[in-house]
């Protein structure tokens, strides 16, 4: 008899059928979920993962300590290059994968910011943010904005131009809010409008906006003066126009790479045709958006924690305890265990939550709630296995969690994501 | 020293850490004006709040870690930290290690003002086995005409402007220590700077080749037991005045903001964050208080290990809570609360891993003696 009691031994005591059935592949669990994806899903993840790793990671750290130095521009230039800044733009306007929108909507979002925030949170979100800014004029569903405007904003990003778009709803006074309905009637909207002749004119702040200072384009959301936020309306705006500047940059505890900056309009003209869909759709636009994006979060939430496990485990194979490498340990193979089984439910979340045919509240809280609560707690979990080490911002874990920690709190802090599960007619959440 | 005069200095304390302290850190930068650090730090030494092995410094006695910790307990000690870490986590650590330093440089002539101890390494994991004897690999004291030192020290943390440190050595079958000089020969310093928090701290990694000393005496296991429980006890006693300064901070954030119409100290979800952040801290209060009273009574070092991994912990998932009350604003440097986090954090993985914490506590024996 075999005394090797391994699995792989093991499984050669089965006939044909049962060895077929025992799977002991040392396929990288990567390649394993990859596998899962349908056809159109799985090139672009490794196109993503690959992009990542050349372009996105190794600025990681240095944006982290010196995020003035770090040029968001170049690695705009080359993910809009490769494809990847248009993806949320419709054929013609936009590189949109035609094919894998049968399947889902955001999948293709959901895989891009997984891997760009794998590599780092700060970075991949600066390059996020822009297909959030760009949102709005999709889930509008204007078609007169999709011709005039996305096709711009498209023709100058093909030539290669930095057309970054940044979403500006937070107010300095009204943060969550603008997220959630029991709020919103009673926001102090600072941001207003009022029509004169050929359009409008809008003064007032917005602030922590993500990529705020380095967008060209900014959607932006003001609410008729004199009236509450049923009034809100989505306009357009460009950083040429006279009254709009940029206030103060904000200086963060993580995902420092991407800049938040304020945004200040003093009595800014915005043309008639600078409206995205109609006057006064603008919350309807805005909580679609939410929909849109809170699962991208989630997955950007996934991204992060992915990149804390990845290094913790590289560390802890190539450190020694004793005569032993780290990872020989049973208390450190249990805890790399247990991150790396909240990574899977995370992204088990994610691309269940990216599966239903159009987004909706409850499952893009669950997903935005549900992944950035787990990558906190996976992020600490990696410094806490590296101890002394895990502290220091060379190994990466720290950045990691400082990154993860924004996750709880953005697109709507994830209170405001648990009354937006239950804004939904309860009885809908359960079995009919 | 009873409540009475406990309740005393520790008002002298919070006086100080208000006036002195918290304007330093409320200035611009990360984690405020470090360049008046050592200012601060040499303020702090004159009214007698840092430990000093020169009988003839206030802070001789009655200082953080000071010899009056052998009469009275470590709970003055203990409260000059945790005051200290509610207007500032790193200038209490600074302090809180500078006092382990000097507590341990007593009785070493010609050490200066300012030591810190060296005594963790990587190449071992801590454990009841380390504690008693010195484990293979350790920086070893050789013996012969002058007695050399080699090996390694890692994460040594120091005040400011510190001139040399206490090294637990290899001295055979027990540890020993002896001080090594900063600037000595041999002496290989590196400094870890990009850290989470604690900035007002040193860390440095040590490399010692054949470095030529004095062994300085043996250390008995009560002495290395007792550093240790000091070392576990101070950093649970930081933690607690961190989140005591979070705490505070978030209840003023929620009495002024509005949202929805209302302070947001009236909604359900952040009365919670809030309720919830404050019951953790009061209890991990009571539970350092209560270990700080026993000190003196009996050998306290498993419950200082079993403090530190469970008052560091749950202080950091509170001031997390409370930092999410702030929302944005937490997020961003301005409202300081996103220092205390970095704080909480390093404070939590720093000198002994939670796990290696956690089997040490498994290893406890009934009764509580070790």
């Amino acid at each position: 008899m075999n005394t090797d009691l391994t699995p792989a031994v093991a499984r050669m005591t089965l006939g044909p059928i049962g060895r077929l059935l025992y799977d002991v592949d040392g396929a990288p669990l990567w390649e394993r979920d990859t596998a899962t994806l349908p056809r159109a899903f799985r090139k672009m993840r490794r196109r993503y993962r690959d992009f990542a790793r050349a372009h996105i990671a190794p600025h990681a750290l240095q944006a982290d300590i010196d995020p003035h130095g770090f040029d968001v521009y170049t690695v705009f230039a080359e993910s809009a290059r490769q494809g990847f800044q248009t993806e949320f733009m419709p054929w013609p306007f936009g590189t949109m994968n035609l094919l894998g929108i049968r399947h889902s909507l955001l999948l293709g979002a959901a895989l891009k910011a997984e891997e760009f925030c794998t590599a780092c949170g700060g970075v991949g979100l600066s390059v996020l943010a822009h297909e959030l800014g760009i949102a709005p004029i999709f889930v509008s569903g204007s078609l007169t904005a999709m011709l005039k405007w996305q096709g711009r904003i498209y023709r100058e990003i093909k030539a290669g131009e930095p057309a970054i778009a940044a979403f500006a709803i937070t107010e300095p006074g009204a943060g969550s809010d603008v997220e959630e309905t029991e709020g919103a009637r009673e926001a102090r909207i600072n941001c207003r409008y009022e029509g004169v002749q050929g359009g409008w004119r809008i003064s007032g702040r917005k602030c922590f906006i993500s990529d705020g200072a380095v967008a060209r384009w900014v959607t932006l959301f003001a609410a008729e003066k004199g009236k509450g936020i049923e009034s809100w309306t989505c306009f357009l705006l460009d950083k040429s126009m006279e009254g709009f500047s940029v206030g103060r940059s904000e200086r963060k505890l993580g995902q420092k790479a991407s800049d938040a900056s304020e945004l200040i309009l003093d009595d800014v003209f915005v043309p008639r045709d600078r409206v995205i869909g109609a006057v006064g759709a603008g919350w309807a636009i805005n909580r679609n958006v939410l929909n849109f994006s809170r699962p991208v979060v989630g997955a950007i939430a996934l991204g992060i924690a992915r990149g804390a496990f990845e290094h913790a485990l590289r560390f802890c194979r190539e450190n020694r305890l004793g005569n032993r490498p780290l990872i020989e340990y049973q208390d450190v193979q249990c805890a790399l265990s247990d991150m790396m089984m909240k990574v899977s439910a995370m992204r088990a979340t994610v691309w269940q939550t990216v599966r239903y045919r159009r987004p909706f509240q409850a499952a893009g809280a669950c997903a935005k709630a549900f992944c950035s609560d787990t990558s906190w707690a996976v992020c600490n979990q990696a410094m806490e296995l590296l101890g002394d080490h895990g502290y220091l911002q060379r190994n990466s874990v720290e950045k990691a969690a400082r990154d993860a920690r924004l996750t709880q709190i953005y697109e709507g802090t994830n209170q405001i994501n648990r009354l937006a599960v239950f804004e939904c007619r309860h009885h809908d959440l359960g079995s009919p | 020293m009873d409540r009475a005069q406990l309740s005393a200095f520790t008002e002298t304390v919070r006086r100080f850490a208000a006036n002195e302290v918290a304007p330093l850190v409320g200035t611009e930068g990360r984690d405020g004006d470090l360049d008046r650090l050592p200012e601060l730090f040499a303020k702090a030494e004159a009214v007698g709040l840092v430990a000093s092995p020169d009988p003839e410094s206030p802070g001789y006695e009655y200082g953080a870690w000071g010899t009056m910790c052998d009469d009275e307990g470590p709970a003055f000690s203990v409260a000059i930290l945790r005051e200290l870490a509610v207007a500032c986590a790193g200038f209490a650590s600074s302090v809180h290690f500078a006092g382990l330093g000097a507590r341990e440089a007593n009785g070493l002539e010609e050490v200066p003002g300012r030591v810190a101890v060296a005594f963790f390494e990587d190449a071992w994991r801590p454990g009841w086995d380390v504690f008693a004897l010195p484990p293979d690999g350790s920086a070893q004291l050789t013996a012969g005409e002058r007695t050399t030192l080699s090996g390694s020290k890692a994460f040594v943390q120091c005040p400011v402007g510190c001139e040399g440190f206490v090294v637990y050595a290899n001295g055979g079958a027990q540890w020993q220590k002896v001080f090594v000089p900063a600037g000595v020969a041999g002496l290989l310093v590196e400094r870890l700077d990009a850290r989470t928090g604690l900035a007002a701290l040193e860390v440095l990694n040590l490399t010692m080749e054949d470095v030529r000393l004095e062994p300085v005496g043996m250390v008995h296991d009560a002495d290395l037991k007792g550093m240790l429980t000091r070392w576990m006890l101070g950093l649970a006693a930081v933690a607690v005045g961190n989140a005591v300064g979070a705490l505070s901070a978030a209840r003023a954030y929620a009495a002024d903001r509005y949202q929805g119409g209302a302070q947001i100290e009236t909604h359900p979800a952040v009365r919670i964050l809030i309720g919830g952040a404050a019951s953790t801290i009061d209890a991990c209060a009571l539970s350092l208080q209560a270990a700080a009273e026993a000190g003196g009574t009996e050998d306290i070092l498993w419950r200082a290990c079993s403090l530190k991994l469970a008052v560091t912990t749950d202080c950091c998932r509170a001031v997390s809570d409370l930092l999410q009350v702030l929302g944005g604003y937490g997020y961003m440097e301005d409202y300081r609360l996103e220092k205390r986090l970095r704080d909480a954090m390093t404070l939590k993985t720093m000198s002994v891993r939670p796990d290696d914490l956690r089997m040490l506590c498994a290893d406890r024996p009934q009764g509580g003696q070790r």
